[in-house]
């Protein structure tokens, strides 16, 4: 606690001291400009337009309210956050279970293969997210490949309804979200001496139990980021939602996405934005209070 | 016990097998990397409670060894025997032996506490027994008081300290030890080489010791074995090793050796056409006028330089028929000698070491 204390008092006067002439400032100052213009303002307006609202003939009234907020926490909203919390948890989870030996294994390998491996992890990023889905829609369709397939190998009769279900949206998110998991990991694992490992082969674990030792609360830092780093995005997502998902799985990021785009409420959506950004945080913080108690 | 299962005809005794097996056994080791032969039939028993050194320079294949005994690597060919049982293909957790890494490799999200009670808590044990043997353990390398440190706020000795009571906390049979010290200055080093000397002669357990550090070697070891091209070019007591070293490697890597040149060799009549001969530093006398004895092979040489090495001073000559490499013999402190003196190096026959031009195959 004291250290903690001490450290933000070292952060802020070194804030204020180095203001005029630390070289530090000048390095900085592009990565800060970027940080106000394009998350500080932005968020600002946000958080302001949250509290407006809209008035006669959906005309933009700048009218100061809470009606916004009041409605976002409408319990009619309950079972859409659940399902999207739900979503973005499935989500990680599954990540993390794929990303896990992937990672170990990158990790593992000589490394003059590391990065090649890394890039290739990388290749799906190379393509434009659209066209991912939409080759994702050719897989899945009612006449499209993997049901092609499965009728040619007689496994099916009918074509099965893969599209537009839960199934085909997780599949989506867990496709898009796993290099997150896999790159934090990787690191994670990487820095782990291989010396620890033997040490504990030696002293009598077998590779279970040295997996549960040592290796997973070695990597717990790279597991954090990771599971954050999809956590999040998951559950803003709308896009994979939109296209891969169906009417039962109408998320947190399509109510938003609409109220800014189809229904040009936009004060509602701030709103929206806003909780959701507070949410997070709170939970983060909570995590990381928990995460510091524990080591 | 035995003799009831003996009347009964259950228990069949092998007559074979008359003594207990040695600890261990390693038989013909060779390994390779890529295609080097990083050891080469190396073949090595224990005994238990010995203190055996492995000793070379870096790149030899000592390290190699350890980790083949430990089962950290497996031979090209060969076996490795732990008392009498094949263990050449059994993972290092099956093994009855533990490791002190060059490192120390502690793991850096335990206290000590647990870092040492590690082997212990896989077995099982009861917590109070844990306890009390992680206690011991601490305090066999006084370190008592240090339960709860975190591993990051020790010192380099404190962390070899907590390696070694580690490994020996589950009374391993036979405790491998990859050079240890490496990371520690000079005098913790000397203090430590006792103090380890000591735990394992209270212990009882065999220790093996990788280093490059011909004095460890010499002070610590019940026997050494100086490795070189991924041989054990030769096995013996540090007496054996210092006083009659069977190769000019082995002459000029523990301690230090004044090689023969053949000329030399000739002149002072000694063995037979190429045979090669040395001669300890301590063991040649330098005087400054022609005192030759039988029993003596004495040398006329030109003193190159001096230096003052506290208890002695180091007079380096160029031995006449040398082959340009000087000589270094020790004087008393009081002698001086000044470059250019024309001086005779005298060595008494019986301190001239004879050396194999070449080792064996086999051993």
């Amino acid at each position: 606690m004291e250290q903690k204390r001490l450290s933000r008092e070292k952060f802020s006067s070194w804030l204020i001291s180095g203001a005029g002439n630390s070289p530090t400032h000048v390095l900085l100052s592009p990565a800060l400009f970027w940080i106000l213009f394009f998350l500080a303002i932005p968020g600002i307006f946000i958080l302001l337009i949250g509290f407006t609202k809209l008035g006669p003939n959906e005309s933009w009234g700048w009218v100061w309210s809470t009606e916004n907020f009041r409605e976002a926490l409408n319990p009619f909203y309950l079972p859409l956050v659940i399902r999207t919390v739900s979503y973005a948890f499935l989500t990680t989870t599954i990540c993390l279970f794929l990303g896990f030996p992937l990672a170990y294994y990158i990790s593992q390998a000589p490394p003059q293969y590391r990065g090649i491996l890394t890039l290739l992890l990388m290749f799906p990023f190379w393509t434009s997210v659209l066209v991912t889905i939409y080759s994702w829609l050719i897989i899945l369709g009612r006449e499209g490949l993997l049901n092609g397939v499965l009728m040619r190998m007689e496994i099916i009769k009918t074509p099965i309804q893969f599209l537009n279900t839960p199934f085909s949206l997780l599949l989506g998110l867990v496709y898009f979200y796993l290099p997150f998991i896999v790159l934090p990991l990787t690191a994670s694992l990487e820095k782990i001496p291989g010396s620890l490992l033997e040490a504990a082969s030696d002293l009598g674990a077998r590779p279970l139990t040295r997996f549960i030792k040592i290796t997973w609360p070695l990597a717990r830092p790279g597991i954090f980021a990771g599971c954050l780093l999809i956590f999040i995005p998951a559950l803003g997502d709308f896009l994979t939602a939109e296209f891969l998902g169906g009417p039962r799985t109408y998320l947190l990021g399509n109510l938003i996405e609409n109220q800014f785009l189809a229904s040009q409420n936009w004060p509602f959506g701030a709103a929206l934005t806003t909780l959701l950004i507070l949410w997070l945080s709170a939970g983060l913080y909570f995590y990381n209070n928990i995460e510091n108690n524990r080591l | 016990m035995i003799i009831n299962e003996m009347e009964k005809g259950n228990l069949e005794i092998d007559f074979s097998r008359t003594s207990a097996p040695p600890l261990l056994r390693i038989e013909n080791i060779v390994k390779r990397f890529a295609s080097t032969r990083i050891l080469n039939q190396v073949s090595l028993t224990i005994e238990k409670g010995e203190f055996v050194t492995f000793l070379g320079p870096s790149g030899v294949g000592k390290t190699t060894a350890l980790r083949i005994i430990a089962g950290f690597e497996k031979p090209d060919s060969g076996r490795v025997y732990l008392s009498g049982e094949d263990v050449t293909d059994l993972p290092p957790y099956r093994r009855n032996l533990h490791t002190v890494f060059q490192h120390y490799a502690l793991f850096p999200h335990y206290d000590v506490f647990k870092n040492v009670a590690f082997s212990l808590e896989l077995k099982k044990f009861p917590k109070d027994e844990i306890r009390k043997r992680t206690l011991e353990a601490l305090e066999l390398v006084q370190l008592l008081g240090f339960e709860r440190r975190k591993t990051g706020e020790l010192s380099g000795g404190q962390m070899q300290r907590v390696a070694l009571a580690r490994a020996l906390v589950g009374r391993p049979a036979l405790l491998l030890l990859d050079e240890p010290m490496g990371a520690l200055d000079f005098k913790l080093r000397k203090m430590m080489q006792i103090e380890l000397k000591n735990i394992q002669k209270k212990l009882g357990i065999s220790f093996i010791y990788v280093t490059h550090d011909q004095d460890e070697a010499l002070t610590m070891s019940d026997r050494i074995a100086v490795f070189n091209n991924g041989r054990i070019e030769q096995l013996g007591t540090p007496q054996e090793i210092y006083d009659r070293p069977r190769t000019a490697f082995v002459a000029e890597f523990v301690g230090t050796a004044n090689i023969f040149s053949e000329k030399i060799r000739a002149a002072a009549g000694l063995g037979s056409e190429n045979a090669l001969f040395a001669a300890r530093p301590e063991k040649i006398l330098v005087h400054k006028n022609p005192v030759c004895s039988p029993q003596t092979v004495c040398i006329p040489s030109i003193v190159i330089d001096t230096a003052y090495a506290g208890s002695v001073r180091q007079v380096f000559f160029n031995p006449e028929n040398g082959n340009g490499k000087a000589w270094v013999a020790y004087a008393g402190n009081s002698d001086s000698f000044s470059p250019g003196d024309k001086v005779w190096a005298k060595i008494k026959v019986e301190n001239v070491i004879s050396l194999c031009q070449k080792i064996e195959v086999n051993q």
